[in-house]
């Protein structure tokens, strides 16, 4: 192999990709915090809404998680427009992630209220807990460390998810590794660079959310 | 919009058109299927290496846990153009496809060797020390133990896992391999509108990808008493 | 366990190096030279299937266009078989640096900057740089574009960028992936216009003829050459390539196939030269 790794022309460029690195965690916040709002409402649907509520809600789930994202975000951006409706690229990437992603978040969030059990509320109800601490204190403390570990996942896979938005123009931390690939021709050294960002990146976020998760909520929620 | 699509339809879905989106769904379907077998082997002695019974053997242990963890910490994207970009400086001249199967191959790797670490794991530390006190070597332990009780929690999440990279096979159209979101992209280009192309391939998608889902889900009813959704792993 | 660990962790040490060794041996990147693309009997041309009318995908969805009737030209010359492959902005630099194909084409405007990564042939044709956008918008000078309210639908990677970066510094950019999706950028809206090269335009811009366009030629930008780009110091298939050229412009093919793929004439000729 006679091609020489030149890393000292990338390293000017890493401040501009940990910029683009914040705007990734930005829309990843965003499109996950969406994705659980429709989870939410979703798994309420599927517990308690009329029939005809639960089928769309299973024909959306199975729809959105049986297709590509990327093609899911193709379809926002490219044909809502032949339809008279046109979003910015940035607005498109968070509505296509948080659309997929709220598909994820039913499913998860479905299961941990299932997870709860009859037991725990005739417990409560013996102590004599009225609504309000039975909610407080039986079911919010289950739902939470059912919950928190496979929404911290979800988290760190919508931080990965976001690299598709590079496609459409918005310049997160892909989007602007694409940039300087054009401009420098170093290309394996700029993808590896911000390959070692997303590594890094996520490991940081598993690690905040399991010390969160520790401390807040007692979970024991494992980084690796 | 929908009478652009009726007026469109008999040009669109003409032989040659046929025969470009059977091609690029046939890639579709080698590429994920292929490349979820291919790197669940490798992601299985993965999963062996890491594991401190099987092969106490420090340096590989090391490999595998910061391989699976690396690689599962990369946007498929980013790891295809790391993927492609590498192939071009060792002088590889692969096809755009060999490119896009590598990279699923080293993807999958790591979410197969999480299944299957998953699956030893439920395999109760009473069993490894009853084969180890019965004087069993480790390819008997493996075989006669620890695999029969371990594939009923490896093979549903496998499906899942072979769904995501249906999935994620679609990103390859960024280096030009002729697939399903491909050949959307190539029709849009050609003039056909946005809804027939990309619409067409979404339910393409989902044809492979659905029944995937149920057989995952029939086969984990028959494996085990306990129905739980076809869980997919961390993937984007 | 019937393994004691030393010898374990001996095995695994072996295993590394040996995994090294093999990982260190790969064969060579190397362009090939005249000799090897006869012997071979195959010419591997890189082309770009997302710009037509240089190349695109045709009814039949075979790749077809200026360019592989120019390169299939070259390779009856050569008298071997055509290989064309598909290549795309980000990557067509280095696939010919690395040998995957002897040349490419693809609007490769011979630029200093690009000329240390790769060589150039004599143009193949000229690129005449303008305005595109909706009629409706009437953006017709730089100096229009270079407005905070206006956005430029681009292409990453290409010529125009540093220059309208410095040319019209206020104007906003919106970095796409390929022509395709910026022509459509500028049909849905999302874009005002887009400075860059406009020979081809009136070809690729005709799916989209709900809009009327509007193209104003900026000869401010001047003219570039696009050239056959062959990997650094491969000189036997460079000089060979520029020798059929320049009987290809001799004999009117290349004008012809200009003509027929561009709808029209090449703006700016270029004149069949003896001297290169």
């Amino acid at each position: 192999m006679n091609y020489t790794f030149q890393y000292g022309q990338v390293v000017q460029y890493i401040p501009y990709l940990l910029g683009g690195a914040w705007l990734s965690l930005q829309l990843a916040a965003i499109s996950f915090v969406a994705g659980a709002a429709i989870g939410l409402v979703n798994a309420t649907a599927l517990s308690f809404g009329p029939r005809p509520a639960r089928i769309a809600v299973r024909a959306y789930v199975t729809f959105f998680l049986n297709t590509p994202l990327l093609v899911q975000i193709f379809f926002i951006f490219f044909v809502l427009p032949e339809a008279g409706i046109l979003l910015e690229p940035y607005t498109a990437c968070a509505i296509g992630m948080s659309l997929n992603a709220g598909a994820y978040l039913t499913e998860i969030e479905r299961a941990g209220f299932q997870s709860l059990r009859r037991s725990e509320l005739d417990a409560a109800q013996s102590l004599g807990f009225n609504l309000r601490q039975t909610v407080w204190y039986v079911i919010l403390p289950h739902i939470v460390k059912a919950l928190y570990p496979p929404l911290s996942n979800q988290f760190i896979i919508q931080v990965m998810t976001t690299s598709i938005a590079a496609i459409f123009a918005v310049e997160e931390l892909t989007g602007r590794t694409y940039n300087v690939n054009a401009i420098t021709f170093r290309s394996l050294e700029i993808f590896s660079v911000a390959a070692v960002i997303y590594v890094l990146l996520t490991l940081i976020v598993s690690t905040a959310l399991a010390l969160v998760g520790r401390r807040v909520f007692r979970v024991k929620a494992k980084v690796f | 919009m929908w009478s652009t699509l009726r007026d469109e339809a008999p040009r669109f879905f003409g032989y040659y058109n046929l025969l470009f989106i059977g091609e690029a769904f046939l890639h579709t379907l080698a590429l994920s299927y292929l490349g979820a077998l291919l790197g669940f082997v490798i992601g299985f002695a993965l999963a062996l290496f890491r594991h401190p019974r099987l092969f106490p053997i420090l340096p590989l242990r090391l490999f595998a846990i910061a391989y699976v963890e690396v690689f599962r910490r990369i946007p498929f994207l980013v790891k295809l153009m790391c993927v492609f970009f590498a192939f071009q400086i060792a002088g590889w001249r692969g096809s755009m496809f060999t490119v896009a199967l590598t990279t699923v191959v080293l993807s999958a790797a790591a979410f197969a060797a999480e299944i299957v670490r998953g699956g030893f794991d439920a395999v109760h530390r009473a069993q490894w020390d009853a084969a180890e006190a019965m004087n069993m070597g480790r390819a008997d332990t493996l075989w006669r133990v620890v695999l029969p009780q371990s594939w009923p929690v490896i093979l549903p999440p496998a499906f899942g896992y072979t769904i995501g990279f249906v999935k994620s096979t679609s990103i390859a159209s960024q280096i030009g391999v002729l697939e399903l979101t491909y050949v959307a992209k190539v029709l849009n280009t050609r003039g056909f509108s946005a809804l027939i192309c990309f619409g067409t391939i979404l339910l393409l998608y989902f044809a492979i990808c659905w029944p995937t889902k149920l057989l995952g889900e029939r086969i984990e009813r028959r494996l085990t008493t306990r129905v739980r959704p076809v869980a997919e792993p961390m993937m984007a | 366990m019937p393994i004691d660990r030393r010898t374990a962790f001996r095995a695994g040490l072996a295993g590394a190096a040996g995994a090294a060794i093999l990982a260190s041996t790969t064969r060579e990147a190397a362009a090939r030279p005249l000799d090897d693309v006869v012997r071979s009997n195959e010419l591997r041309v890189g082309v770009n299937p997302t710009l037509p009318p240089r190349a695109l995908f045709n009814d039949r969805n075979q790749i077809d266009g200026f360019e592989p009737e120019v390169a299939a030209a070259i390779a009856r010359k050569l008298g071997v078989r055509l290989n064309l492959i598909a290549v795309g902005s980000p990557d067509r630099i280095p696939q010919v640096a690395a040998g995957r194909i002897d040349f490419v084409m693809g609007a490769m405007s011979r630029t200093s900057d690009r000329a240390k990564v790769i060589d150039f042939t004599v143009p193949v044709h000229s690129e005449n740089y303008g305005i595109v956008a909706p009629a409706a918008k009437n953006l017709t000078t730089l100096d229009q574009l270079n407005n905070a309210n206006v956005t430029l639908a681009q292409v990453r990677g290409t010529t125009a960028i540093p220059y309208i970066q410095r040319r019209v510094p206020n104007a906003r950019v919106l970095l796409l992936d390929n022509y395709p999706d910026r022509n459509r950028a500028m049909a849905q809206g999302r874009a005002d216009a887009s400075f860059d090269g406009i020979d081809a335009v009136r070809v690729a811009l005709r799916p989209f003829n709900q809009v009327q366009w509007q193209i104003t030629p900026v000869a401010e930008y001047g003219v570039t050459y696009s050239c056959l780009g062959v990997a650094k110091n491969n000189s036997s298939l460079k000089d060979w390539l520029s020798l059929a050229l320049y009987e290809l412009h001799m004999d009117g093919t290349i004008e012809r196939s200009w003509t027929k793929w561009f709808d029209g004439p090449m703006a700016t000729k270029v004149p069949a030269s003896p001297f290169f």
